[in-house]
């Protein structure tokens, strides 16, 4: 952009606009919510309010197109304003999107009133954004406690349902668990290296001779958001949860929660605290293992579709870690690519169980899927390619995705995660191609009401169908654009560091 | 119908003709629209594909758009190949669109090469293609799958150009398999009968036995020169290979394997007579003109890399040479209407591999580009026949089927009631027997003089038999279908009728380029004529590497044949033996009676040799399908399902289970015990970084 804005951030005007994205969301989800406090009836049919949160997303990603042209000089403020921040900015608000248009017609289904549920997701999604963007522990955790408060009452939105209610509690004790440990964690850093900004922590302790204490504290950290991206052990809560939650919030937990920690993680462990790769790469290797392990043979015994689909999830956060941990360019540009790829086919897939579920959501069971390769032939096509490309067959993006993430592992020296990334691979194909067979090859089901394939759920699964197909076949550019939006930015954030004046003691 | 998107779309093309017309005054070859000519074909494909899934009944639109693309895209390959022309040894031209795959040293881009032999196929290409589509407007009519053709057609057309057009080996590798596979969709077009999809899966399986050849080529290739450019690969060739050595010979064997595959060479050509089950104008378009000839191209292309390998060359033109004559042995006692034809074009095929096996590059090529206009001639008179002799004999409510319709012994006397098919038929036929001054005369005189030229007395021996042996079976074929007495009832035979203006028209059109399209390159030998060798003038830039590398390693071709006497002698010889022989096998067989099919007695003896394709699909069957049938029923009951099934995977799988299921049972539901995990979880940690 040739008008490209400096900001210094010597005045905390500085931070509104560096915030614009996250502001512009969140000022519309209050107005929302004011909306339907004057106008809003009884009605459980609000879409004026879900088309205008669809409207702010589309505001916000605007915003996020003029932030690409925003440039930073001088001292590292708490905001990153970097190419990772932008590209995972719009990874969310395109998950959002993609949520708030499955969520119409469940909604209307499920009788939810739902102003209140677009304002949620919304502010969800704010909280994503700062903890995605942030280069300061205590802007992380607003932004880690702004997301986790919104989605433990999006989890158990569906109150009619004791199963979403059960869920919500459910997430929320262990939850809170997970933040005093992250809290903890924090606390533990800040005090060893006496600043809250990430960037100047590295440069401040010395890797070298690591204390005890900061060692403590990467665990604790490491364990904060193990739990968030649902790492083993500390997934737990997860099938539950999953299992429970209204489906369009099971795809966004799923889809971009997931990815928002994972950006926090990267930010934290790759970007801040690349220099003690030697303390925390053992931890982070025994998350990576097991969580790529425990759930792809847990889900083989599954007969739900959401649980399965939630072990599935799990699964792939065991995969994104073996990117995080080869902590290069390579595994970053493929955990940003992994990313979307994910969002697509993971929300794609949970939309497709949305709809075929029905009325109350009765139809979860596998066997419900017997023979729906002839009853519904496109639900049936569209979600085997989905599960196709979570199984990680060419050529889909998933293929693409993990066969990135397993050259960023090699790049990186971890055949061991490399190897065992293939052969969990190679188990996870029993459960997912087990939904194409019961689809293909057995006989139908007893006969069902119709289901209403409304044009807001075509367009997502058109999107989503799309993506997966087009990464699959034409990965160099989406590649490029990651690679790029990460290019440098760990030498980026040393010479920030280097002009600082607090560093030069 | 046209959307918004076309203006952006039409105003690209504006800025892009203005630029080509720009540039084209500094002397320089801009390509003229490049992507576009690919395009177009591909839009045909996706509207008629969607006619066909919401509105098949729907003719209209699919009879102006269908042929309509392909009209526009052979207009930019003519405009494209009039530039070309005016530039003197223009410079290739690459057209990069987007970076298709990039994974640590391997980059390909989808890039077009666009020089004098790419477009040169193109024209051919997109021009036949034109005029077989709109034959097909007659041809389909009234078949229930109209659109669905078109856009199968159309489909193919864009994939036939991808091939050409490439710039590198996998993006034509693209276009071989694409080809490949509409060419199997349209051979099984009538899927509803089960022998015709039978078809479609032989030549599907035949073909991949090829890929394999190409696919080997490419991965050798990339690991000898690290990359798979086509500009880059044959530069680097000369310098990388030594001449005549293992690498670049096992490299060319291979790409000729993929070759035999896909333009029906010995031992390969099996699957192309099936291959005559699908609708005519495919036959025309897929079977004789276009995709076939693809082998051809791919040795013409990778000319460098098969000058560099003298074995290889050898074998290309050995196989080509012998190919050539087996089929058209067989084309000798052939009834079928169409397979004459088919086993015409395996025998056509097998010439133009001899000249490029021989060096003879442009010589090949210019086969192949005449060749297209006139097997396409033959075909569709052919499919005009058919469609006479099916109208007739549904009309007189008697069995309407292939066997009844394609037979010659159930035709003959068809002059009279098929004026136009009957008088573009002999232009073809004629062109096909190499009779001055018929396209073919020149085309094919000029691959016989080089195999000759090059040394090679017996393959140019061999050259010579089969064009006499070409004179006779398409003499028969003439005699059979269109002279003598007709063999039809009479009821039926009141029936009869030409087909309609849009197929007579493009018979008309292919009759007019079966002539012409050979004067493009007159020799200087011949007597009386000016010498005018302009195809071999715009292909220069081309070969010039590969002609390079021959000229220096096994000298300047010989100005006499093997037995003595220059090009124009033989040509005149050739061309006079030839007509003997038309008049010989004309008046030998215009008083023979033939019994209709149904009374006929199978030929035995000699004749039956050649009836029966010399036995080569029963001999495949008992030497490699039995017993390979044999080897996979053991692996399948004995290794799969004993042992794989059995032990490997499902004991596998059971006990992977069993271990999930164990795992699962810590998933209780209650939030104690999962609080307790995480504890724990913690603590091992903790201990695990501290201790």
């Amino acid at each position: 952009m040739n008008t490209a804005m400096h900001l210094e951030f010597t005045s905390q005007l500085d931070y509104l606009w560096a915030l614009m994205p996250e502001a512009v969301l969140a000022t519309g989800a209050l107005i929302l919510l004011l909306y339907d406090g004057f106008f809003g009836g009884d009605s459980s049919d609000n879409r004026a309010v879900g088309w205008g949160s669809m409207v702010i997303i589309a505001l916000a990603a605007v915003a996020n197109v003029w932030l690409m042209g925003v440039e930073e000089v001088g001292d590292t403020g708490m905001v990153a304003l970097d190419g990772f921040r932008t590209f995972t900015n719009f990874i969310f608000l395109a998950a959002g999107a993609l949520i708030v248009l499955i969520s119409f017609d469940y909604n209307r289904r499920e009788d939810i009133k739902d102003a209140e549920y677009y304002a949620l997701l919304l502010f969800a999604l704010v909280g994503m954004m700062i903890l995605a963007g942030s280069r300061d522990l205590i802007l992380i955790f607003l932004g880690f406690e702004l997301m986790s408060l919104a989605v433990y009452v999006l989890v158990g939105f569906n109150r009619k349902d004791p199963r979403s209610s059960e869920a919500s509690l459910k997430y929320f004790l262990l939850g809170a668990f997970a933040s005093a440990f992250l809290l903890y964690g924090m606390a533990l850093l800040v005090g060893s290296a006496g600043t809250t900004n990430i960037g100047l922590m590295g440069v401040m302790l010395n890797a070298e001779s690591a204390e005890l204490l900061t060692v403590m504290a990467l665990a604790l950290l490491a364990i904060g958001f193990g739990f968030k991206v649902s790492a083993v052990p500390f997934h737990v809560w997860t099938p539950d949860a999953y299992e429970g939650a209204p489906t369009p919030v099971t795809a966004f937990l799923g889809a971009a929660i997931k990815g928002a920690a994972f950006a926090a993680f990267i930010r934290i462990f790759v970007l801040g605290l690349g220099d003690f790769h030697a303390q925390w790469e053992a931890i982070i290797w025994w998350f990576a293992a097991l969580t790529m392990i425990v759930p792809n043979l847990i889900a083989l015994v599954q007969n739900n579709i959401k649980r399965l689909l939630a072990y599935s999830s799990i699964a792939h956060a065991g995969y994104l870690l073996v990117a995080l941990i080869a902590a290069n360019t390579s595994g970053m540009a493929s955990f940003l690519f992994y990313l979307i790829a994910y969002t697509a086919m993971i929300v794609g897939a949970f939309a497709i169980v949305l709809v075929l579920a029905g009325r109350g959501d009765r139809y979860q069971q596998l066997s419900d899927y017997d023979g729906l390769g002839w009853s519904r032939p496109w639900a049936a096509a569209l979600l085997a390619l989905f599960l196709v490309s979570l199984a990680g067959l060419p050529p889909t993006a998933g293929f693409v995705g993990k066969f990135y993430i397993l050259r960023a592992a090699v790049e990186a020296g971890y055949l061991n995660l490399a190897i065992l990334l293939v052969l969990t691979t190679l188990v996870s194909y029993w459960y997912y191609l087990r939904v194409i067979v019961n689809m293909y090859m057995k006989p139908s089901a007893e006969a069902r009401e119709g289901v209403a394939w409304a044009a807001s759920l075509r367009t997502v699964l058109a999107v989503c169908a799309i993506i997966t197909v087009l990464m699959g076949i034409f990965p160099s550019w989406p590649l490029l654009k990651a690679r790029q939006s990460v290019a440098g930015l760990r030498q980026a954030t040393e010479q920030v560091v280097e002009t600082d004046p607090l560093t030069r003691r | 119908m046209v959307g918004p998107p076309v203006v952006p779309a039409l105003v690209a093309l504006a800025q892009e003709a203005a630029q080509s017309a720009e540039a084209a005054h500094q002397a320089a070859y801009v390509p003229f629209l490049p992507s576009w000519m690919i395009l177009l074909p591909f839009l045909g494909f996706l509207f008629n594909g969607a006619v066909g899934f919401f509105a098949p009944q729907q003719r209209k639109l699919v009879s102006v758009v269908g042929p309509g693309v392909l009209g526009l895209a052979a207009l930019i390959a003519v405009v494209n190949l009039v530039m070309l022309a005016g530039v003197h040894d223009a410079e290739a031209v690459i057209r990069s669109y987007f970076v298709w795959i990039d994974i640590g040293q391997l980059r390909i881009d989808a890039a077009l090469q666009l020089d004098q032999l790419s477009i040169l196929m193109a024209v051919v290409v997109t021009v036949v293609s034109f005029i077989i589509h709109v034959y097909s407007i007659g041809y389909m009519g009234a078949d229930p799958g109209y659109a669905r053709y078109f856009s199968y057609l159309n489909l193919f057309v864009f994939f036939m150009l991808v091939l050409v057009l490439a710039a590198n080996f996998p993006i034509m590798f693209i276009g071989w398999e694409g080809v490949g596979l509409c060419s199997y969709l349209l051979i099984g077009f009538w899927f509803t009968q089960g022998e015709k999809a039978e078809a479609g899966q032989k030549a599907f399986v035949v073909n991949r036995i090829g890929d394999f050849g190409f696919l080997m080529a490419m991965f050798a290739l990339y690991a000898y020169l690290g990359t798979l450019d086509f500009h880059t690969v044959f530069e680097m060739a000369p310098r990388a290979f030594e001449y005549g050595g293992a690498a670049v010979t096992l490299i060319t064997l291979f790409l000729f394997l993929g070759c035999t595959g896909k333009s029906a060479q010995i031992p390969l050509y099996v699957w192309l007579p099936d291959a005559m089950d699908g609708p005519t104008p495919v036959s025309a378009l897929i079977h004789a003109a276009t995709m076939v000839t693809a082998g051809v191209y791919l040795v013409a292309r990778s000319g460098v890399l098969f000058a560099l390998a003298p074995i290889s060359m050898n074998v290309v033109a050995v196989i080509g040479a012998v190919t050539a004559l087996f089929a058209g042995t067989i084309a000798v006692m052939q009834f079928d209407i169409k397979r004459v034809i088919a086993y015409s074009t395996i025998s056509q095929l097998g010439y133009m591999f001899l000249a490029v096996g021989v060096g003879a590059f442009t010589a090949g090529i210019f086969h192949l580009g005449t060749h297209a206009f006139f097997k396409a001639l033959l075909f569709m008179a052919s499919g005009a026949v058919i469609h006479a002799m099916h109208h007739a004999l549904e009309h007189a409510g008697e069995p309407a089927g292939e066997d009844m319709t394609q037979d010659m012994r159930n035709m003959g006397g068809l002059r009279s009631h098929l004026p136009t098919t009957f008088k573009t038929a002999w232009v073809a036929a004629l062109a096909l027997a190499g009779v001055f001054p018929f396209a073919g005369f020149f085309s094919k005189d000029e691959i016989i003089w080089s195999a000759g030229a090059a040394g090679q007395t017996v393959l140019w021996a061999i050259g010579i038999a089969t064009a006499l042996l070409t004179a006779g079976y398409i003499t028969r074929w003439l005699v059979m279908v269109f002279h003598g007495e007709n063999r039809m009832g009479r009821e039926v035979r009141g029936y009869l009728h030409e087909a309609p203006l849009v197929m007579t028209g493009a018979l008309v059109v292919l009759a007019i380029g079966s002539v012409v399209t050979g004067w493009v390159n007159i020799p200087e030998a011949l007597p009386l004529l000016p010498e005018f060798t302009w195809l071999h003038g715009f292909l220069h830039p081309s070969f010039e590497a590969a002609e390079h590398i021959l000229v220096e390693h096994l000298g300047e071709p010989a100005h006499a044949a093997p037995v003595g006497g220059g090009e124009g002698v033989w040509a005149i010889i050739s061309t006079v033996a030839a007509l003997a022989v038309i008049v010989i096998v004309f008046n030998a067989l215009r008083a023979k009676k033939y019994r209709p099919a149904a009374e006929a007695v199978e030929p035995s003896g000699p004749a039956g040799l050649l009836y029966h394709k010399y036995y080569v699909d029963e001999v495949y069957e008992t030497l490699i399908l039995r017993p390979f049938r044999g080897i996979c029923r053991f692996s399948w009951r004995v290794i799969d399902q004993v042992v794989i099934d059995g032990v490997a995977v499902n004991g596998t799988a059971y006990a992977t289970r069993f271990f999930g299921w164990i795992v699962s049972r810590l998933q209780t539901g209650q939030v104690g015990t999962y609080a307790l995990i995480v504890v724990l979880g913690v603590l091992v940690f903790l201990g695990f970084v501290t201790l």
